[in-house]
Order: structure tokens, then C-alpha cells, then sequence
């Protein structure tokens, strides 16, 4: 028999991740915390088309930073666990913030599916999505879906199966502009050929440290010197002084798209 | 100052006056965190303040100052404001210990001593040789006393940013602040102030800058407010809206009330301007 698959189902609050949690795996569920925190962990199992699913419900976040607990805890999963797809919960209706996050499970690496939730509601507001243009642009799958009344989840399912035999995380690389790109490239360099990203895709890791994530901070430098952290402060002096804001902005900025 | 008050009956007039300022109505608990004292200390020390007729205290209601009680809790805020920006700002103190000092201070200083130190604080900003520079240079006598540089080549070093001393922080003052509009005003992000993690998830939750703004509506007392960015609702407090930095759009044509509150926004600069040595409180 084959191995479940593992699914993270992530997402902004209130973009329906419980409802569609619900939806796979019923009264199959599992109610728990995570090691350590008071943040409450939901597992589930389901079946479907004959293969095992092993679904988890990470806490709603809007972001994957070290800073707030709810996002530790969604990262560390995702990072740690290894699940084989990390289903993220888009609400449709408000697109722009809800990818934010998208992007950032992209640059984690990790194989994601996007499933536009809440796509009634979206076009009972006259807007159109065309969720081919988005996934091609984004690089991952996007299926439609209305959760509350079950609309999509078959093909949401489907395309975890399809992403799991392709075994294949993004193919696209969140770009930063030209300010911020051969900083985060040559980064990238130094990072893997220190050896330091481990099992973590090092251009994500290239980025938080620029970002001053306490916790790549932490795995990074803390076993001594290792040249990078001199290139590290150096890069992020320049980018501010070039910029004129802190290194943090800058690339939120940008995730949003802003250019300048 | 008022030779028949204590130095903590002072300080409860502080602290009533501040609570009242950021919530309006002040309680006896409130009264008891802000000052880290025990509530019945508090009961006690506005009986004293009763008596004097600087309070109006019910048993189990809110308290208000009278206007007299009142003119002293904004003197003595007003005190401490200055005491602290001239011990961490020109001083160079850190902030805790500046503040602490201030707080010992603010009852001994008399009124001419500080209308002094209001002018030298003035001097500094505004006086072409004053400013970041000049207190740099200051700074180093922290450590080394005696100074044997040629002072006319110390003063043609000093560079002068155009607009003078403190440029930059006029800037802020002139700038206009999404807390300073109504419901209906629409506008662009052109830069968010601040630091830290608060800063960084406003940026994190879209507001960045370029990105347009619109004011929803704002809770009675001003707080929270609700604005749309990139098509969601995000409420915030006057605080973080006073550090989002905006570009109105065109004029607003809303009815009455609705319109930006130039009022509102006239007297915040010229508040500005009087509470120059501006330094956080508590």
C-alpha cells in the first residue's frame, strides 16, 4: 500500500482552511497542540480516488516570520515535517494580501497547491480571476473552490495527487527587482557554497537572513563564524543606504510588487 | 510650584491628566497600573486631591480633574516632557534614566529654570550652529573635558542641511498623516514611519508605500480606524495611522462632516510645534 500523503492546509485567518479542513477529513479529526506552545494542532485522515491523506490544519497566518508564534509554528511545520504539499487557502475576494503568503511558501520551496477560495464570492463582486495566467505566473497549481459548499475539492485533491507524482516544488523564483536581486543571488552564493542552508532551500535562506529572521539567524551563525554574517550586515548596510529603509521593507515592498 | 502640594500628589495630577488624554475617562484602576501603586493608595491620594479642590472623585465612579487640577497635570506633563528631552536628547541619557531623572525633577524645577532650559532646547534646534552636529561635538565631552580644537575650524566643519539644524524632523511636522483625515478621504502611501515589528507587519499586511488608502470610518473616540488597502479592511490604531504618511487625491467631496478635518490638522501642527523637545512619555 502506498505511503499517505501529507497535506498542510495553510492560509490567511478567515480564508476558510478549517472549512475546507473539515470538508476532507469529516469526523476523522485529531485535536492536539504543538510541542511546546498553546497553538492547537488539527490532524485529520481521509480517503480519496484510493489513496491515504494525512491532513494538518496550520494556524492562520498572513506571513512566515519568526516574529509572531501562530507563523513560527505554521514555518517550523512546513520546514520540519516535511509535508508533500502545502495546501494554501487563498480568499479569493482579496487576492492581493492573501498571496503574500503564497509567495512565501514559493520561496520556501516547498510544493504548493492554491486553491482560490471563496471564488463565489469573488465573482459575485464582478471580478474575473484567470486562474491559468495566475498559476503560470506563480508557478503553482490554483484550483477554485467554494468551500462551505464542498465546490472544488475533488480537483483540489486531484492536483495534490498529480503534484506528488510530479514531485516537483515551484518552478519560479519570487524576483526583488534590480535593486534587491544580485544582492539576494550573490547571497544565495556564499549561502550554499558555506554549507549553512542544510536541508533548506538556500536562496530562502538568503533572504530571511537579510531579513534579520531571529531564527535563520540563529541556525546560521550559531555555530561560530562562518564569513557570511560580515556579508550579511555588509549587504544589508548597502541596501538601506541605497533604498533608504530598512532591508525588511524593502523586500515587502516588493513582494507586494511595489516598484519604484 | 504650589507650595502646599507633595511631589506624589503632583505626579497623580501627571498621570490623571495623561489617562485622560489617551482614554478620556480615567478610573481608579487605571490610575493604580499607570502609577504601579495599590488602588486604595490611590483612593487615598484623591481624597487629599479632593480636598483641595483639584479633583471630582465619586466612590465607585470616574475621576476628572477640575480645571485647576487640570492646568497642573498639563504643567507638570509639560515639565516632564522637557526634562526629558533635554536629559536624553541633549544630554545623551539613556532613555530610562532620563525619564526617572525627569520624574525626581519635574517637582523642584521652578518656572524660570525651566522657561530657561524650553529656550536652550529651542536654541539648539533652531540655531544654525546648533543641531545633530553641535551636539555630536558636545557628546565627545562626555568623555574628554577640555577641548583644545581651533573652534573657528570645528564651526566650518559643521554642515548645515538646508532648512536648517533639524531639517528632517520639520519634515515630519509638515508631512500630512492618515490620522489627520475623516471618513471618505482617499490618498497614497508615501512612506510609513515608525520601527520595529508593528511597522513591519503594517508593511507585511500591504500598506506600503504607493499603494492607495482609504479611509473608512473611525470609532468614536478616534480609535481604532478602519481603512481599506488593496480591497480588505484593516483597522488601525491612531498611533500607526499617525505614522502612515499620505498624498490625498484630489479633493474630497464628501458631505459636512465628512470632509478632511483641516481644523483637526491645524491644530496638530501648530501642537507640534509647541511640544518641540518632543520625547515619548512612560
Amino acid at each position: 500500500m502506498e505511503r499517505p500523503i501529507t497535506i498542510a492546509v495553510a492560509g490567511n485567518p478567515n480564508s476558510g482552511k478549517t472549512t475546507v479542513f473539515n470538508h476532507l477529513t469529516g469526523a476523522r479529526q485529531h485535536v492536539g497542540n504543538y510541542p511546546g506552545v498553546t497553538v492547537e494542532k488539527k490532524e485529520g485522515a481521509c480517503r480519496w480516488n484510493g489513496r491515504d491523506f494525512h491532513v494538518v490544519d496550520l494556524p492562520g497566518t498572513y506571513s512566515l516570520t519568526a516574529r509572531s508564534l501562530e507563523e513560527r509554528v505554521a514555518r517550523n511545520f512546513v520546514i520540519n515535517e516535511r509535508p508533500d504539499v502545502v495546501v494554501d487557502i487563498v480568499d479569493a475576494s482579496n487576492l492581493e494580501r492573501n498571496l503574500y503568503l503564497a509567495t512565501q511558501f514559493i520561496e520556501l520551496g516547498v510544493p504548493v497547491v492554491v486553491a482560490l477560495n471563496m471564488i463565489d464570492v469573488a465573482e459575485s463582486q464582478g471580478e474575473h480571476i484567470d486562474e491559468e495566467l495566475l498559476s503560470r505566473l506563480l508557478g503553482v497549481p490554483m484550483v477554485p473552490t467554494v468551500a462551505t459548499k464542498g465546490k472544488g475539492i475533488d480537483a483540489l485533491l486531484e492536483a495534490v495527487v498529480s503534484l506528488v507524482e510530479a514531485a516537483g516544488g515551484p518552478e519560479i523564483q519570487i524576483r526583488y527587482g534590480p535593486e534587491l536581486e544580485p544582492h539576494i543571488e550573490e547571497l544565495t552564493a556564499k549561502v550554499e557554497a558555506s554549507g549553512q542552508a542544510g536541508e533548506l532551500n538556500p536562496r530562502w535562506v538568503a533572504i530571511k537572513l537579510l531579513e534579520n529572521d531571529d531564527e535563520v539567524n540563529t541556525r546560521v551563525f550559531d555555530d561560530g563564524d562562518n564569513g557570511l554574517l560580515e556579508q550579511v550586515l555588509a549587504t544589508r548596510a548597502h541596501i538601506e543606504q541605497v533604498i533608504g529603509d530598512d532591508t525588511e521593507i524593502a523586500i515587502a515592498d516588493r513582494r507586494y510588487g511595489c516598484d519604484y | 510650584m504650589n507650595s502646599d502640594l507633595t511631589a506624589s500628589m503632583e505626579d497623580y495630577l501627571e498621570a490623571i491628566y495623561d489617562i485622560q488624554l489617551a482614554r478620556k475617562v480615567v478610573r481608579v484602576t487605571d490610575i493604580a497600573r499607570q502609577m504601579n501603586v495599590r488602588t486604595p493608595s490611590v483612593t487615598g491620594a484623591l481624597k487629599a486631591l479632593q480636598d483641595r479642590g483639584l479633583v471630582d472623585h465619586e466612590r465607585y465612579g470616574y475621576v476628572e480633574l477640575t480645571p485647576e487640577g487640570r492646568r497642573i497635570g498639563e504643567e507638570m506633563q509639560r515639565r516632564h516632557a522637557a526634562l526629558v528631552a533635554f536629559l536624553g536628547d541633549i544630554l545623551g541619557l539613556e532613555a530610562d534614566q532620563a525619564k526617572e531623572e525627569a520624574c525626581q525633577l519635574e517637582h523642584s524645577v521652578s518656572a524660570e529654570t525651566l522657561h530657561r532650559l524650553l529656550c536652550l532646547l529651542e536654541f539648539i534646534e533652531k540655531c544654525p550652529r546648533g543641531g545633530h552636529d553641535w551636539l555630536g561635538h558636545l557628546r565627545g565631552r562626555w568623555t574628554q573635558v577640555s577641548c583644545d580644537h581651533d573652534c573657528q575650524e570645528c564651526i566650518s566643519q559643521i554642515e548645515i542641511p538646508e532648512g536648517g539644524p533639524f531639517a528632517e524632523e520639520d519634515d515630519d511636522v509638515a508631512v500630512e498623516t492618515l490620522n489627520q483625515f475623516g471618513p471618505g478621504f482617499r490618498g497614497t502611501v508615501t512612506k510609513v514611519a515608525g520601527s520595529g515589528d508593528i511597522r513591519r507587519r503594517i508593511v507585511e499586511m500591504g500598506v506600503t508605500v504607493g499603494a492607495d488608502i482609504e479611509v473608512r470610518r473611525i470609532a468614536p473616540l478616534g480609535d481604532p480606524i478602519e481603512v481599506i488597502v488593496r480591497g480588505y479592511h484593516l483597522s488601525l490604531r491612531k498611533q500607526e495611522a499617525a505614522n502612515i504618511h499620505v498624498r490625498p487625491e484630489g479633493q474630497v467631496i464628501a458631505p459636512g462632516r465628512d470632509r478632511p478635518r483641516t481644523g483637526d490638522r491645524r491644530r496638530q501642527a501648530r501642537r507640534g510645534r509647541r511640544n518641540r523637545p518632543k520625547a515619548p512619555r512612560r
